[in-house]
């Protein structure tokens, strides 16, 4: 928005006359009215002192620190060491070897579970005296009947967990390592519920938002709308019951943006939502 | 922070403080509950808005009734009112939309096109307002009414562009988008109503 004065160098002198003349105007607001309004403002700041929080702006004020601010502070500071200290080295742990590649796509992951058909192929290895490792024959074999596929390609680590097979807790491939932060306890089976509760949350709470929501000038999607010379989207808004007449904060009617930016179209259909 | 000054001498600093608040300030010291700051924002705008209201509707009455409802919403919106927008903007966009609803519910009766002469019998109804007083014959009040008659002869929207311009000190940017009209549009009621105005107070200028 251009703030250009609308002086154009022709208008000083008469806006400088009006303005000479304006202390001699004739008439004043009556006695009654301003000891109204004086009254009635006072009335509401007596209202808002008495309700905090009700448009009360916040201070910024920078208040003496409490005596008890200090130790407050240190032992937070020591708990957090504390916790960095226990929590710190689980990450710290040496990470798993590099993945050895052999001549066919195979790829070694230390002290991991399989599936009973990998499971085999590790125990017969272990027998041979090679290191205690895994190898999965790349791509995954197809999963079990009645087992759902994406499963066996996220949980692998929970298939691990749960020793299902005792061939495989006989081969000694089943100790608990330790290593890794993922947790085991999730599978696709339960990831795929929370996903989907979670979108129906964002669903519902959408809808159950106000047409008329404003956002921190006030405006309402059907402004917006307006502002940016949406037809589609204004004449969509109106039928959702979207209010044609929700000005906002500065008072500015979607009519009066409409003809401000002339978009008699949008102005048009406002008009016949009842917008004035 | 005291800077090491006496009790007496921060005293006599605040006192001599030249700057006084804001008119932002002011409303949101009085969205605080201030009530004080209120009656010093009313004191600053009182008559400009008056004037606004006086000159547009060209009947006391009314304008005492609408100079009522823009400072009750004032008081009533202040904790809406948001530090980003001009005081003085938001202010006259109230008194603007009030106005205009005023004029819609009376247009049968008032109708602001047709006061733009004074032969129309309404017009002199109006303007015979008893609380206008007679105007004295000191050369100061003689421009003043000059004035004041110049500035009713104006068409009704080119006094609109104007009145929001001098006594609101509004842009013409917020004046179009106020009077929902085009920024070309505004800028040009404002120019015919100060070569209007210059022609017919030639002879004060």
């Amino acid at each position: 928005m251009s703030d250009t004065p609308p002086t154009d160098g022709e208008g000083d002198d008469v806006e400088g006359l009006y303005r000479k003349s304006a202390a001699q105007y004739p008439s004043r607001p009556s006695t009654k009215v301003r000891q109204a309004i004086l009254e009635h403002s006072a009335h509401l700041a007596a209202n808002r002192r008495h309700a905090p929080g009700v448009g009360r702006i916040p201070r910024v004020t920078r208040s003496p620190s409490p005596k008890w601010r200090r130790p407050v502070l240190l032992g937070s500071l020591a708990a957090a060491a504390m916790a960095g200290l226990l929590v710190g080295p689980q990450f710290l742990r040496p990470s798993a070897p590099p993945v050895a590649l052999r001549g066919s796509p195979t790829t070694t992951i230390p002290a991991l579970q399989l599936p009973k058909s990998s499971a085999t192929s590790a125990s017969a290895k272990a027998q041979t005296g090679e290191s205690p490792r895994i190898a999965i024959d790349l791509p995954a074999p197809a999963p079990a009947p009645g087992a759902p596929a994406p499963a066996m390609h996220l949980s692998a680590r929970a298939a691990a967990a749960a020793p299902a097979n005792p061939d495989q807790a006989a081969s000694g491939a089943s100790e608990p390592t330790g290593t890794g932060g993922i947790s085991a306890a999730a599978s696709a089976d339960d990831v795929q519920p929370t996903v989907t509760a979670m979108r129906a949350r964002q669903a519902a709470s959408a809808a159950a938002a106000s047409i008329d929501a404003r956002d921190s000038e006030g405006r309402t999607a059907l402004m917006s709308a307006v502002l940016q010379g949406r037809l589609d989207a204004v004449v969509a808004l109106l039928r959702k019951g979207a209010d044609a007449n929700a000005a906002d904060f500065a008072g500015v009617t979607p009519l009066q943006a409409a003809r401000a930016k002339h978009l008699p179209e949008i102005a048009d259909a406002l008009i016949e939502a009842g917008a004035r | 922070m005291s800077f090491g000054l006496s009790r007496r001498g921060a005293a006599i600093v605040q006192f001599m403080d030249p700057v006084p608040p804001s008119d932002e300030v002011l409303m949101q010291r009085y969205a605080g509950g201030d009530a004080k700051s209120f009656e010093a924002l009313y004191q600053r705008h009182e008559m400009r808005v008056w004037r606004y209201l006086d000159r547009s509707l060209r009947n006391a009455a009314m304008a005492d009734d609408l100079m009522q409802d823009v400072w009750f919403s004032v008081a009533r919106e202040a904790a809406h009112y948001q530090p980003s927008a001009r005081f003085s903007t938001w202010l006259f966009t109230i008194a603007h939309n009030r106005m205009v609803d005023v004029i819609r519910a009376s247009r049968p009766q008032v109708s602001l096109e047709a006061l733009g002469t004074h032969d129309n019998p309404a017009v002199s109804q109006l303007i015979d307002d008893p609380r206008r007083g007679p105007h004295a014959s000191a050369v100061a009040q003689e421009q003043a009414s000059a004035l004041n008659r110049a500035v009713e002869t104006l068409p009704e929207e080119q006094r609109e562009a104007f009145l929001l311009h001098v006594e609101g000190e509004l842009t013409v940017d917020e004046i179009a988008i106020i009077t929902a009209s085009s920024f070309e549009t505004t800028k040009s009621r404002l120019r015919y109503a100060r070569s209007k105005l210059r022609e017919l107070l030639e002879e004060y200028l």
